[in-house]
């Protein structure tokens, strides 16, 4: 809401205010290791990305770091990731489940960076459902779409919501849908999805919701923070699960998809 | 000697023009050169002597003085009425003090400026501002254009303590920042204490700004006003009963929306965008002993684009006085004070609408007692009960659907008893003593209140009922300055003071903005405690035409606030779970020079500070600049009269530029270039710089009719200043970062017409 206020008041302001490009004196800052890891429920490829930080101002191109030995490791084992040579690491085929801690420890040049997290279940998705409104001031006609289910009584839980609709996707970092139980713990949700638009008749609608822990969720609203900068928060790096200072996060997410097709 | 009968001389001072009390005004007694007395707030004073034949002198600074020969078998009273010099040389003055104050009276990093001594100085839109005039002394700094508040000694917009007739006022800001809440017109007096502040004020933590509200005329009826470029002001005055009670009514309401309504764009020129504020008081002299006020402040913003969307917040203050005379020695004064902020925005039409609304509310009590126990000792005491409600704020809808949440309103009462004293020791030596105990409950209301960990993690919860005390805290504030005269002309202060804060604003980082939230201390959120301690050299040259001041403090904070790295602060009930706690510090060196007599008038200053702040949580627990932490800000003010008609000003300062958090490298997540920042505040905005030059033409002035017309330049060498710092993606060269600066004004001129009959 912030954003509207400060949005309007820039436009108050725009007709005597100017603009210009200047020089500032930045000192590029230190370079800190990113890895982006994320482990999904169920069997899937384990895929990890490991970078430097790039200077801001002139080519900001991501660094990868390709001699990073990348060990996940499940309370059994260890499971070292295959290198592509290019920054991504990987693991295929390998079957997270839900309730079992899983460490993540990436070694690069003498540093060791490690992240741990418990793979939460799989909260399902009961129905989705929608509903016709007319136009008014923020909506075109058509229908909107409803999210509905069971959320568990025994625990926290953390969501994230993505749509799409007839092939338009909604839910990436820069319009993060977040969800938290805190005010309806072991209810039924139905979370009407303002968020995103409409759809029409007979559009073919996915959703997918996501739980994670926590710390994940911590991330995520970190990351909506940063992007969406002019919230109140200082600007700030998303804190993530990783020791030693890296950058990114230790994502460990259960999902569940359903679809419908709008019927009239 | 000691056994000689002692008698009260006591009594009001005023101008004999309007009734106005004198505020700082002096009796001397010609045969006891070291003795007198200083009247107070409601121009009183009480002085106790040994029987005897005096001539006593009654006189304020720019009055002409009034000499009475007395002799003192009984207590007396008197009445006097002082006129206004009559060679009005409109020097650069501040008024009700004796002229050497600065050197000879007890209090240091004190600020004093009365609405009349500002006149000349140029400011943005003509519209002459208190508070903005405040920002060119030393030790007090603005944040620059768009920045509503002003900074003291380092301290953050909210430890500044900012008294309309006693009421606090929360937020002191229109337009975002441009103006402050406060027509001139309607203003007597104000003082600000930088530090050393006596033990009557408290619950903030680093100054105190304590601003009079005028009378009102008790002779005769009168009105007084201004046109200008962005707002226009009236006033009414006159007496309820001749000499015996008077009122005044101000009003001020801005037409910015005007410029809007001009705009080629159809949605601007449906938008609203203004203020107004009405200043009421009303006083009652029931008899010699009893004496009653009224005092209200209604103000308010609107910003609105045509039906779709509003905003509007303001301030509300009430105050209901009594004074009462015990003994000719014991002065008391009552007050029933009333504040309240609040907020609103809503967006769509009437029938498919949501909005967001949010308050803080107090009712006040406060008892003051003077005692005026000799000629070398005036002693105060008192005590101070608030109500505080805070309503975090209510989600309203009038659509079907969306479920409205309004979080549960947070109770407090914080309370102070203190007393003090100021002594004389000797003809060289004075000292002002006094201890003030401040307690605070934060209470329940039939709500379950958390306890948070370092991590935002709940620990444990509790329920409590309404009223029911779930914090308390208390703490002992010692408040101590002392006076040590060098020569007749110089003299040496020092003073150390603590100051407990239990209400915190938490501001958003990047520009303060009314939704920024007050929040009360709490079982998760610490008082504030400042101490501070200062030195000062005070010396006066060629008859008190020239002031140099040089004055050294510094400054620990403990249980400072900020929010976490990546905080969520919109309508978060549970927004102490963002919050993190550490410490600070803040010291610096103020010189000042003035010039107060003759054709040309003004001063320099010069302030060396800086402060930092030190968080666990922020910048890896190491010290970093808080974002106020100008280090380097000079003020230069010139006014020259060259006769009777015309005057001409000019003010320059520099100051250097706020401590910013800017991105020091990049990288992806989910595919998204994101921008790393290495630290927080380590970057600062250019450094700001601005002149303004104005000229007065004052119209020949009658006994019935006086007006002038003030031409002012803002930023009249149209430096670019800035506003705000973007980072976008160079036009001609795609892929690489450049800086954008937005800079509000350029060069604004101005015209006003001020009237008076």
């Amino acid at each position: 809401m912030k954003k509207i206020i400060f949005a309007f008041s820039i436009l108050a302001i725009s007709t005597v205010s100017c603009r210009k490009i200047i020089d500032i004196e930045q000192e590029e800052g230190d370079k800190r290791t990113v890895i982006e890891a994320t482990l999904l429920e169920g069997t899937h490829s384990f895929d990890v990305k490991v970078s430097k930080t790039s200077n801001f101002f002139g080519d900001n191109t991501p660094v990868p770091i390709t001699n990073a030995t990348v060990v996940l490791n499940d309370g059994a084992g260890d499971y070292t990731l295959t290198s592509f040579g290019d920054g991504n690491y990987q693991l295929v085929g390998f079957n997270a489940v839900s309730g079992t801690e899983y460490t993540l420890t990436v070694n690069e040049n003498g540093n060791s960076f490690v992240a741990k997290g418990i793979m939460p279940a799989v909260v399902p998705i009961d129905t989705i459902s929608y509903e016709f409104v007319e136009a008014s001031t923020f909506n075109d006609s058509g229908y909107i779409t409803q999210i509905e289910f069971n959320d568990p009584a025994a625990t926290d839980n953390y969501y994230r919501i993505e749509v799409d609709i007839q092939g338009t996707y909604y839910g990436d970092i820069f319009n993060l849908i977040l969800l938290d139980d805190g005010f309806l713990n072991g209810n039924r949700i139905e979370f009407p999805l303002f968020a995103v638009d409409v759809a029409d008749a007979f559009d073919n609608v996915t959703m997918k919701l996501t739980s994670c822990d926590r710390a994940t969720f911590t991330y995520l609203e970190g990351v909506d923070a940063l992007i969406n900068a002019g919230n109140g928060a200082p600007p700030a790096n998303p804190t993530g699960n990783f020791n030693n200072g890296a950058l990114g996060n230790f994502s460990l997410y259960a999902s569940d998809t359903q679809s419908v097709v709008i019927l009239p | 000697m000691a056994n000689a009968q002692q008698y009260t001389i006591s009594g009001t001072l005023k101008d004999a023009s309007n009734g106005e009390d004198l505020i700082g005004a002096t009796v001397k007694v010609k045969e006891l050169p070291t003795v007198g007395a200083v009247s107070n707030v409601y121009g009183f004073f009480s002085l106790t002597l040994e029987k005897g034949n005096y001539t006593l002198i009654f006189t304020s600074l720019g009055y002409e003085p009034v000499e009475k020969k007395i002799q003192l078998s009984a207590n007396q009273r008197f009445d006097i009425e002082l006129a206004e010099q009559s060679t009005k040389l409109k020097e650069f003055e501040v008024t009700g003090e004796i002229e050497d104050a600065n050197v000879s009276s007890t209090e240091m990093s004190i600020e004093k400026l009365d609405p009349k001594s500002i006149e000349a100085i140029p400011v943005l839109l003509g519209e002459k501002d208190i508070v903005k005039t405040f920002t060119l002394m030393p030790g007090i700094k603005s944040g620059g254009e768009g920045n509503g508040g002003f900074f003291v000694r380092g301290g953050g917009v909210d430890q500044n303590l900012i008294l309309l007739d006693e009421a606090v006022v929360y937020n002191a800001s229109h337009l975002l920042g441009f103006f402050s809440v406060f027509n001139s017109d309607a203003i007597k007096d104000v003082s600000l204490y930088k530090g050393g502040m006596p033990a009557e004020y408290g619950g903030r933590g680093s100054s105190v700004m304590d601003i009079t509200m005028k009378d009102g005329n008790s002779k005769k009826f009168g009105a007084s006003g201004g046109l200008g470029v962005i707002s226009s002001r009236l006033t009414l005055e006159g007496p309820i009963v001749k000499d015996k009670g008077s009122f005044v009514v101000s009003g001020r309401r801005s037409y910015a929306d005007l410029f809007l309504k001009l705009s080629p764009d159809e949605d601007l020129r449906d938008s609203k965008l203004y203020f107004y504020d009405l200043n009421l008081k009303a006083n009652y002299k029931i008899n010699d002993k009893n004496r009653v006020y009224l005092s209200g402040y209604f103000g308010r913003d609107v910003l609105g684009v045509g039906e779709t969307f509003g905003f509007n917040w303001g301030n509300a203050t009430g105050t209901l006085r009594w004074n009462h005379l015990f003994s000719d020695k014991l002065f008391s004064n009552t007050s029933l004070i009333l504040s309240n902020y609040d907020y609103e925005f809503k967006i769509g039409s009437d029938e498919e609408s949501f909005g967001f609304k949010a308050s803080i509310l107090d009712y006040n009590i406060k008892q003051d007692f003077s005692y005026f126990l000799n000629e070398k000792n005036t002693i105060k005491f008192g005590l101070n009960m608030i109500y505080h409600t805070f309503d975090p704020g209510e989600l309203f809808s009038s659509i079907s659907g969306f479920n409205p949440i309004n979080l549960n309103d947070r109770l407090a009462t914080e309370n102070a008893v203190y007393l003090q004293n100021e002594q004389k020791v000797s003809e060289l030596f004075s000292i002002q003593y006094g201890l003030r105990y401040s307690f605070f409950n934060y209470l329940g209301n039939n709500d379950s209140i958390f306890d948070y960990n370092e991590a935002g993690n709940t620990t444990n919860s509790r329920y409590y009922n309404r009223h029911e005390t779930a914090k308390f805290y208390g703490g002992f504030e010692p408040r101590l300055a002392a006076k040590y005269m060098l020569s007749e002309v110089s003299s040496l202060k020092a003073s150390y003071n603590r100051n407990y804060q239990y209400i915190h604003l938490l501001s958003n980082a990047t520009a303060s903005s009314p939704t920024d939230s007050w929040v009360p201390s709490s079982n998760n959120v610490k008082p504030q405690i400042i101490d501070q301690i200062a030195l000062g050299y005070f010396r006066n040259f060629k008859k008190n035409a020239y002031e140099f001041s040089v004055e050294g403090y510094y400054k620990n904070l403990q249980n400072q606030i900020d929010y976490k790295d990546g905080a969520d602060l919109f309508l978060n009930g549970e927004v102490e779970r963002e919050l993190t706690f550490g410490s600070g510090i803040a010291y610096g060196a103020e010189f000042y020079l003035k010039k107060r007599k003759g054709a040309f008038t003004g001063w320099l200053s010069y302030t060396y500070s800086r402060s930092l702040r030190k968080f666990d949580a922020i910048n890896n627990g190491e010290y970093y600049p808080a974002r106020q932490d100008l280090i380097h800000d000079i003020s230069a003010v010139g006014i020259y009269k060259f006769n009777e008609k015309w005057t001409a000003s000019a003010s320059w300062v520099y100051t250097t530029g706020l401590a910013v958090t800017y991105p020091s490298g990049g990288y992806q997540i989910e595919g998204v270039n994101v921008p790393y920042y290495s630290g927080r505040n380590q970057s600062r905005f250019p450094d700001y710089h601005r002149m303004d030059v104005g000229v007065t033409w004052y119209n020949k002035k009658t006994d019935k009719f006086e007006s002038n017309w003030n031409f002012s330049i803002y930023n009249v060498y149209g430096r670019e200043n800035t506003f705000s710092i973007n980072f976008i993606d160079d036009e001609s060269n795609p892929g690489q970062t450049v800086a954008e600066q937005t800079a509000l004004f350029k060069i604004i001129p101005s015209v006003t017409y001020n009237f008076k009959f």
